[in-house]
């Protein structure tokens, strides 16, 4: 082998390692951003990532219960009322998703905007499998704090077991959206 | 010989290279976007992180077409729709009424009033199909909806019987509650829009300047616990 032919080869090889290495540190950038930008209003805001879990919210029974008692799980806060159709249509999917990875770590659970009895309604026409919140004074003010600034609803607010916002998402979560989403941030065992 | 093979694995080996690299840029990209599920409508919707607020995507109107008739006007932008089963108004009454029919309102402000339901008249919706909700009546379009004022007084006839009475307690609102959606998959929280009522209605002036003129409320909340006052109206818009 000649010089100029070992020249070529070395060439050619540390060309394609740069290119490998920029190829990698791309995909290492997608692997750490998060699915649907798009629709991520606000998130990693440590702040308000305190203050959710600082909240309680009463369940259908009229009892206080502390957001912060799911803090060691992959949380789905999704905010919801009965005279939202979207809403409604997202909850067969939350309740799939809640009974196939609740083992693993995943806690979703449903702030109604809706009065206490509208919410047991629904929760119990629709067999609600995860903790429905009803408040219709706080819930739409409370999801604003979280980035929903126009009060829109389904909203929903995804915080990681490491206790920082994942996410925050207005609309409907699409099946394979969420689910890869959910995967991604179980709580590692 | 040997070169040869040498020159060919670096050419294979660049290639191959190559080839994962592009793999890796192009699965950094973005891929597109899951299109939101339909609403009930589908005509130009904007984008979910587009919608508008409330406010303009539905701008309710009031005018007065004479001393006991009046109009409600909304201007719905396309992408957005109102329920028309969910529409309702309701005249406010200064203080809350013993024995009327009236229900204790939630305020606006500080002073007791009690709020008393008008009949509306509405036009017929477009009928869709609502996975959830079944058949609906929706209103995509702006409409114009009426109603009496004249009810009012006769509803709460048990103090307003008597106009010289200064014990009378007219309607100087009222307030109108929609509830509307955005074709992109999202809705908004029931809106309350206050309007006041010319005084004509209490026959304490004649003004009739104030007929035929749209005008915007006064202050818009939604029913869910909290509201954003809006200044006095400078608010008057010219009849069209």
């Amino acid at each position: 082998m000649n010089s100029r032919r070992a020249t070529l080869l070395f060439a050619s090889i540390a060309a394609g390692v740069i290119l490998l290495l920029f190829g990698a540190a791309l995909l290492v950038g997608r692997l750490e951003s998060e699915p649907s930008a798009s629709n991520a209003v606000n998130r990693g805001a440590d702040a308000t990532a305190s203050v959710i879990y600082a909240t309680s919210f009463p369940d259908l029974a009229g009892k206080q219960q502390p957001i912060a008692q799911w803090s060691q799980r992959l949380l789905i806060i999704n905010f919801w009322a009965s005279w939202c159709a979207p809403c409604l249509e997202e909850v067969p999917l939350l309740m799939r998703m809640q009974q196939k990875y609740q083992d693993r770590g995943l806690q979703i659970i449903g702030i109604a905007a809706d009065s206490q009895v509208n919410a047991a309604k629904f929760a119990q026409k629709l067999a609600i499998n995860y903790p429905t919140l009803p408040d219709e004074g706080r819930a739409i003010a409370f999801s604003r704090r979280a980035g929903n600034r126009l009060g829109l609803l389904p909203f929903s607010v995804v915080l990681g077991a490491d206790g920082k916002i994942v996410m925050t998402k207005l609309g409907v979560f699409d099946d394979l959206e969420l689910e890869t989403l959910i995967i991604k941030h179980l709580p590692k065992r | 010989m040997l070169d040869q093979i040498v020159q060919y694995a670096s050419y294979k080996l660049v290639a191959a290279l190559l080839f994962f690299a592009t793999m890796a840029i192009g699965n950094s990209v973005d891929l597109p976007a899951v299109p939101p599920k339909a609403g009930v409508v589908s005509p130009a919707s904007p984008a979910i992180n587009e919608v508008l607020d409330p406010e303009v995507a539905f701008q309710p109107q009031f005018r007065l077409r004479d001393a006991t008739n009046a109009e409600i006007k909304f201007d719905v932008l396309p992408g957005y729709y109102l329920y028309r089963d969910r529409i309702h108004i309701e005249g406010m009454v200064a203080e809350p009424q013993v024995g009327g029919r009236g229900v204790k309102a939630k305020q606006f402000n500080d002073t007791p009033q009690t709020a008393i339901p008008l009949i509306l008249t509405t036009p017929r919706g477009r009928f869709v199909e609502d996975p959830t909700f079944g058949r609906v009546e929706i209103y995509d379009r702006s409409i114009v909806l009426q109603f009496s004022l004249a009810v009012s007084t006769s509803v709460s006839s048990s103090t307003v019987a008597n106009s010289r009475s200064p014990a009378v307690k007219v309607p100087n609102k009222f307030r109108l509650t929609s509830q509307g959606c955005a074709a992109a998959g999202v809705c908004f929280p029931p809106q309350q829009h206050e309007f006041a009522l010319p005084a004509t209605v209490s026959g304490t002036r004649d003004s009739r300047t104030a007929e035929n003129v749209w005008v915007l409320p006064i202050a818009a909340a939604t029913s869910l616990g909290f509201g954003r006052p809006k200044k006095p109206s400078a608010s008057t818009i010219p009849s069209k």
